[in-house]
């Protein structure tokens, strides 16, 4: 979870996102044009290999065509010789000189033979004597195929005893004029010349054409043929290659042997029943391919390279100008509204630092009359209170001042009873107190003394208060009930002003319940977050990194407070009794706030009401409250 | 490979922690984007390893590689075994001088293998009879003779060697210089001193097993396929070429005894029933040879068709 937050925090970096943004579309795009063209590149690549492969195999196909048609043709042409009687089919030393003439015209030709239905046997050059002593040709493939067809017989691929290489014979019979065949001319031919032609081609690196004969699955013509051993690592593959190829019916493929991977073509030569193989490595082909992909590599990871720095710059130039913004939108936040934005873009960013300083200008401007409006406003608040408070006070004079001129009046007057003239001048007294202790509210009010901040416990305060009125009003009926906590809670504040504050909410909840009652008083200490709602603005800073506050909290099981009167409670000369004269929560409210505190009211229409006064709270002082 | 695993690993560590430290370490957007590119170039070099660094796969077909001895004006092949060395020399050659120095380079690398340098001079002395021993001069027959005598005298333990030179002498006298007595005289020696062994007549090689070394794992090496011994066939000859009845009868006897099972036998029986004076002697062979099932269904026929007459 952790891991996940700060990856957030991470990838919800503006910077991040928008290099992110760039990066990601370089990496995205290069690479994936890389790769696309790898593909391509790749996929003409095996396409040329399918044509090339295909087209060495029928190349080879027509050279062995034309090979053995040229043979054939030999064979041909010798068999006319006899028919034409140009030979004499019956005398060896007639045949013997042209069969030499021929080879010698013909180095390919291992053996020119000719044998007859009688077993006579001749052979150029000689056979060696211990074979031509036991010697049959009527037994031998070539003479029994030719007598056999008819005509022109290709024998399977064999080994030449003479020369120890592999060759075929192809023969044909020899006519008499009446048609019977007289006897069969064959020449062995040398067909290593096949594993020669196949040497002088070259396919890739380690490319291979070969051929093999079908029969018995031999290989008959590669490259390396005299040098390959019986059974070997190589003839399985080529053979393994061409299997899994022809059980695909396919004539171009990919076979896996023994864990490498290699590409095959092959086309089959029908009449002597072979199988024209081309076989090179995967590697060995890819390797021009693997050129294009490092190639393609390295051009990638340059263009990444560069363009990540690019990128870097460019979102360096992008988020610029918006630094360049939010060190303006500081200046401003700190009061500085005569700072000015300068971005020489000469794009959108110059256009959005124009609006901001335009925007600064009107701010400028309308917090200037804002502040003219705002004075303008309080001097004639200030007029307004003056005329209230100079009505309430002409209020509150004229009745005493009419009591006092009666009184005056009566004790002026000798003939009044001496007792009565004593009475008024009482009432006179009493009146002239009332007038003082009214004008000294009077006074708190407009004229408020600065408050002399110092430590105080608030537990020791309250009980100042408490104590005496706890014996004064516990015979009305009255009970208070404490809920302090252990620790003493101390506060810096003044502890005059923070008296008269309890005093006048402890009798507004005394007065609350005219038959008496329970009132209890709380102190708790509250976090930050706990104090703060919509309506008030906390007061902070008076001490800093303290963000807890006292709440001391006075509540009442009285009449309660309507609505409507909660909305007007703390202004001053509102009052909802018949001798007050409105002043007492303002005055509370006024405290409060010269002490960065609060006062929050909660109250229900005839159940009661709490008055909570929150303190900025300093610290606890490791005593137990009395 | 290693390297580039541990590149990626690498990376992974330093991506994990820029993320879970990033807070901590107050890294401002660009130096994150920095290190973001360091992390993608890291990742970019271990791509580089692994992606360019595929081993090709390697299927080097075996090549000539044996070194070559120049003898007698010639570039010859040295193969690491005196029996591929014989059979390269078999192998057809264009120019007789070279198949020549071929055999004689035997001589020279391998002196130790008797058997192979026996074969090799009889091959020697066969070339002194030319190109085709059908247009030979008595020079090249002298020669021959005397070549084979040298070959009798050198190989004298290795009756494999010596048997042959004596076939060869008996040939050369009997259908060459038509000095049949002599030659008769050489094919007794045969079969008085050399009855078993046997021809190994062109010894056919197993396919593909062409001149390669012998040395190469999996390849069998050539074996001698005949039935055939040197005094059946010497004694065909004594029949096909005596004129003295007892003689051939005698050696017709041998063969028959000794070599029955051949098809110098079926042949004899033939060469007999072919002369009107000797035909009587092959009769009661007939039936016997022919229920063997050697000869051929021609070889049968003939002596069949032969027998008839009589």
């Amino acid at each position: 979870m952790r891991l996940k937050e700060n990856f957030n925090t991470f990838c919800h970096s503006f910077q991040i996102r928008v290099f992110l943004a760039l990066t990601l579309i370089i990496v995205i795009v290069i690479p994936g044009t890389g790769y696309f063209c790898y593909l391509q590149a790749r996929k003409v690549a095996v396409a040329q290999m399918q044509q090339y492969a295909l087209g060495t195999a029928a190349q080879i196909s027509k050279r062995v065509e034309s090979f053995l048609s040229q043979h054939t043709y030999n064979v041909k042409l010798i068999k006319s010789f006899f028919e034409n009687q140009l030979i004499n089919h019956d005398d060896d030393k007639q045949i013997l000189p042209y069969f030499h003439l021929i080879q010698k015209d013909h180095p390919e030709f291992v053996n020119i033979n000719f044998g007859d239905e009688t077993g006579r046997f001749l052979m150029a050059p000689a056979q060696i004597p211990e074979v031509r002593k036991i010697f049959d040709p009527r037994v031998r493939p070539w003479y029994r195929g030719a007598i056999r067809t008819k005509g022109i017989y290709w024998t399977d691929v064999y080994l030449f005893a003479s020369t120890q290489k592999p060759g075929m014979t192809v023969s044909v019979p020899i006519y008499d004029n009446l048609g019977a065949i007289k006897a069969v001319c064959g020449i062995d031919i040398d067909i290593s010349s096949f594993s020669r032609f196949l040497r002088g081609i070259k396919i890739g690196k380690q490319g291979v054409a070969y051929i093999f004969e079908n029969k018995q699955g031999r290989l008959i013509a590669h490259p390396s043929l005299v040098h390959l051993p019986w059974n070997s690592y190589h003839i399985d593959l080529l053979r393994t290659c061409l299997t899994n190829l022809k059980q695909k019916n396919k004539t171009f493929g990919m076979s896996t042997f023994q864990g490498d991977q290699f590409f095959t073509a092959y086309t089959d030569y029908p009449g002597n029943d072979w199988t024209v193989g081309v076989t090179l490595p995967v590697s060995d082909f890819l390797e021009n391919v693997m050129a294009i992909k490092k190639a393609i590599i390295t051009l990638v990871i340059a263009g990444i390279v560069l363009s990540s720095l690019l990128s870097y710059l460019l979102a360096m130039t992008i988020v610029s100008p918006l630094n360049i913004l939010k060190k303006g939108i500081e200046r401003i936040s700190n009061g500085d509204l005569e700072y000015k934005v300068t971005i020489k873009d000469p794009d959108i960013a110059s256009d959005l630092a124009g609006s901001f300083n335009q925007m600064a200008s009107s701010l400028e401007m309308s917090t200037r009359e804002l502040k003219r409006t705002y004075a303008e406003l309080a001097q004639k608040e200030k007029l307004a209170a003056v005329g209230q408070m100079t009505a309430s006070i002409a209020h509150e004079i004229k009745n005493p001042l009419g009591v006092i001129l009666g009184s005056a009046q009566l004790v002026s007057n000798t003939n009044r009873p001496m007792e009565m003239r004593e009475k008024a001048a009482v009432f006179i007294m009493d009146e002239v107190e009332r007038l003082n202790k009214t004008l000294t509210t009077f006074l708190d009010f407009a004229k408020p003394a600065s408050p002399n901040f110092q430590r105080i416990n608030i537990t020791d305060l309250l009980e100042e208060i408490l104590v005496p009125s706890e014996v004064r009003f516990s015979e009305k009926g009255y009970r208070i009930d404490r809920d302090f906590p252990a620790m003493a809670p101390v506060v810096i504040a003044d502890p005059d002003q923070i008296k008269d504050v309890f005093w006048n909410i402890f009798l507004n909840a005394i007065q609350s319940m005219p038959d008496g009652g329970t009132i209890t008083i709380k102190l708790r200490i509250e976090k930050e977050e706990e104090v703060i709602d919509e309506t008030i603005t906390p007061i902070k800073g008076l001490i800093k990194n303290d963000p807890d506050y006292l709440a001391i909290s006075f509540i009442d099981k009285g009449c309660g407070i309507s609505e409507d009167q909660m909305q007007k409670i703390l202004d001053p000369f509102v009052s909802f009794r018949d001798k007050g004269i409105g002043l007492g929560l303002s005055i509370v409210s006024q405290i409060v706030k010269s002490h960065k505190g609060k006062v929050k009211i909660n109250s229900t229409p005839g159940k009661g009401t709490q008055f909570k006064l929150l303190l900025p709270f300093v610290l606890q002082e490791n005593k137990h409250a009395s | 490979m290693q390297v580039e695993k541990l590149v990626y690993l690498l990376d992974f560590v330093i991506i994990f922690n820029m993320i879970n430290f990033s807070k901590k370490i107050r890294l401002n957007g660009m130096k994150k984007s920095l290190a973001i590119i360091i992390i993608l170039l890291s990742f970019l070099s271990a791509m580089i390893l692994n992606g360019c660094g595929d081993q090709s796969t390697s299927i080097s077909f075996p090549k000539s590689e044996l070194p070559v001895i120049l003898f007698q004006g010639f570039n010859i092949p040295q193969f690491p075994t005196a029996k591929g060395q014989l059979n390269y020399a078999k192998s057809g050659f264009p120019n007789p001088e070279e198949k020549k120095a071929a055999f004689n380079v035997l001589f020279h690398i391998f002196p130790e293998a008797k058997t192979e340098c026996g074969n090799a001079a009889l091959y020697i002395a066969y070339m002194n009879l030319g190109y085709d021993y059908r247009f030979a001069n008595r020079k090249n027959y002298t020669n021959a003779i005397k070549a084979y005598h040298d070959v009798i005298n050198n190989f004298k333990k290795y009756p494999q060697i010596t048997v042959k030179a004596y076939w060869y002498l008996g040939w050369i006298y009997c259908d060459l210089l038509q000095d049949k007595e002599k030659g008769i005289s050489y094919y007794w020696r045969i079969v008085e001193n050399y009855p078993d062994i046997k021809t190994g007549i062109s010894s056919p090689v197993p396919w593909v097993s062409l001149v390669y070394p012998m040395t190469i794992k999996g390849s069998p090496p050539p074996k001698d396929k005949t039935k055939n011994q040197w005094a059946g066939l010497a004694l065909l000859e004594i029949i096909r070429h005596a004129s003295d009845k007892t003689e051939v009868y005698n050696a017709f006897d041998i063969l028959w005894k000794t070599y029955q099972k051949s098809i110098p036998t079926g042949l004899a029986i033939k060469s007999l029933l072919q002369n009107i004076t000797t035909a009587q002697k092959a009769l009661p062979y007939i039936e016997p040879y022919l229920a063997l099932n050697i000869a051929n269904i021609y070889l049968a026929r003939e002596i069949k068709d032969n027998a008839k007459e009589y």
